[in-house]
């Protein structure tokens, strides 16, 4: 009995590490969780202006006639602009990629040919 | 030789305590070190998210505002909010600036910066929008 009792404080010490260690690898898995969350919602933020920015460059290009597709750099940070004839009106789709997660905003919009905004989806 | 085996095990004992307490030290330091990360990566975050928002509120007032307006606005709530967490307990402000493009294209540029400090560092978010005529 007393032979069997033997290395039993260790095993109590191991396994109360152990039940720590699972308590701490809840707690780092949380926070890097809402750390990937925040930097998708800061990104997210800062993108939005920018693929906005991209529309407003696009509609600026049909005004003036000029529908082709290009990548145009707004604050730092590459935009995505398409342009595609629909019939009498244009779809615009920009596409802005940003952060060190590559967080993408897209917005979706349809203007006629002098430029008036008649659809604006953000993605 | 039972006093011996008596013996014996005292000392195992004792060495089980200490192998034990020195194995908690280190588990505990690890541990302690790991929730007081945790701890500074929330306010991490908490700045973060709050700034993301008081940027997008000015932003969204600016965007509002009529091109030919843009120029002579004054935005008389600019800074933070006094009372939230940013402003009173991490010293946060924010400023916005508007410029006109300097090239052939005509747009005015809305730039929108959160600055607060963190444990001594200066942390921002710049937010750009743009504003067609």
């Amino acid at each position: 009995m007393l032979k069997n009792s033997k290395g039993v404080g260790l095993i109590i010490v191991l396994a109360s590490i152990l039940l720590m260690v699972a308590f701490a690898s809840v707690g780092i898995s949380f926070t890097l969780s809402n750390y990937y969350l925040v930097h998708h919602i800061v990104d997210g933020t800062r993108g939005f202006y920018l693929a906005d920015a991209g529309v407003k460059r696009a509609i600026y290009k049909v005004k003036s006639g000029n529908f082709t597709s290009e990548t145009w750099n707004f604050g730092g940070v590459d935009i995505a602009i398409t342009i595609n004839p629909d019939g009498s009106n244009y779809d615009i789709i920009s596409v802005s990629t940003l952060g060190s997660l590559n967080t993408t905003k897209t917005i979706k919009a349809t203007v006629d040919s002098t430029g008036k905004l008649l659809e604006w989806q953000p993605e | 030789m039972a006093a011996r085996i008596a013996l014996n095990r005292k000392s195992l004992t004792l060495l089980e305590i200490l192998v034990s307490c020195l194995l908690i030290s280190i588990a505990v330091i690890g541990i302690y070190n790991t929730f007081a990360w945790t701890d500074t990566m929330s306010i991490v975050n908490r700045c973060q998210v709050q700034a993301a928002d008081f940027g997008k509120e000015l932003m969204e007032q600016l965007m509002l505002i009529k091109y030919s307006d843009l120029d002579d606005i004054v935005i008389a709530d600019k800074d933070l909010p006094v009372g939230s967490a940013l402003k009173d307990v991490f010293s946060g402000s924010r400023t916005y600036n508007i410029t006109e493009n300097p090239g052939a294209e005509q747009y005015k540029i809305i730039t929108v910066t959160v600055t607060w400090k963190e444990k001594g560092v200066n942390k921002n978010i710049v937010l750009y929008g743009r504003l067609n005529p």
